[in-house]
């Protein structure tokens, strides 16, 4: 049987975020940022978890970095939205 | 009613100021609990949505409406349009039963837009959201902003039209 395809951390974008950064459909990803992804020891990351950090520009041509996990199954979690740094 | 902790929350994160006593506090309560509080005191449920292990809510204690002049092209005269406002919102994130994410603001103004697509223009004011990203909790400005989302995307997202019926004609 095939994997599931990965999932798009971008659906799973937090609705008051939306109201930021437009939809984030429209955004224009810019890759990941320098180091990205790195293994992941948080509690809630099992093991072969990986954190990633995306750079994306919104709908106002703001940076922005989508902060998330990414489990072995390809499924994503705690996908937030923080300003660039 | 709103416990006293949880307006506690509510009072602190309007300022900006929550720290490791309301990230312990949101760590410890299930978010089913948190959302059904805030029900209680925030009546308007405008949003919701669940995929997979994620629930998205927002909330407001009320919805009032308030004139907007539009000028008319070629013309010294405007026209005035009846706009909806929802008063003193909250939106809550949670995965499985942890509350991940707690933003507050004050105003969510509403217009309808015909271009590029059908959808809502989202006016809402600046805030902060108490968020657990990652790397742990943060607290983080929301600047004030102006959305275009159509009406599909907002559909899949949950938004809730039926408070609106009587200002905006929806489908």
């Amino acid at each position: 049987m095939d994997p599931l395809p990965p999932e798009d951390p971008l659906d799973y974008i937090d609705m008051d975020d939306v109201l930021r950064h437009g939809n984030p459909a429209d955004w224009t990803y810019h890759g990941p940022k320098p180091g990205s992804p790195v293994p992941a020891h948080s509690r809630n990351a099992g093991p072969g978890t990986m954190k990633h950090y995306d750079i994306y520009e919104d709908d106002f041509g703001d940076e922005i970095e989508v902060h998330y996990f990414r489990h072995p199954d390809g499924t994503v979690g705690d996908v937030k939205v923080k300003p660039r740094s | 009613m709103l416990s006293p902790p949880t307006s506690d929350l509510l009072q602190r994160l309007r300022q900006g100021q929550c720290g490791p006593a309301e990230t312990a506090r949101l760590e410890r309560t299930a978010a089913a609990d948190f959302v059904a509080e805030l029900r209680g005191a925030y009546p308007l449920t405008f949003q919701e949505r669940r995929v997979r292990g994620k629930w998205e809510v927002a909330v407001a204690r009320s919805l009032r409406t308030e004139l907007a002049a539009r000028p008319i092209r070629d013309s010294s005269f405007f026209s005035l349009l009846v706009v909806p406002v929802y008063l003193d919102c909250v939106m809550v994130s949670a995965e499985g039963d942890a509350v991940t994410g707690v933003s507050r603001f004050g105003r969510l103004r509403v217009r309808a837009v015909g271009k590029p697509s059908p959808g809502l223009a989202l006016t809402s004011s600046a805030g902060y959201k108490l968020d657990l990203t990652p790397d742990g909790w943060a607290t983080k400005p929301l600047p004030k902003r102006t959305v275009r989302l159509d009406e599909a995307f907002l559909k899949a997202r949950g938004w809730r039209f039926h408070h609106l019926a009587q200002f905006i004609p929806t489908p």
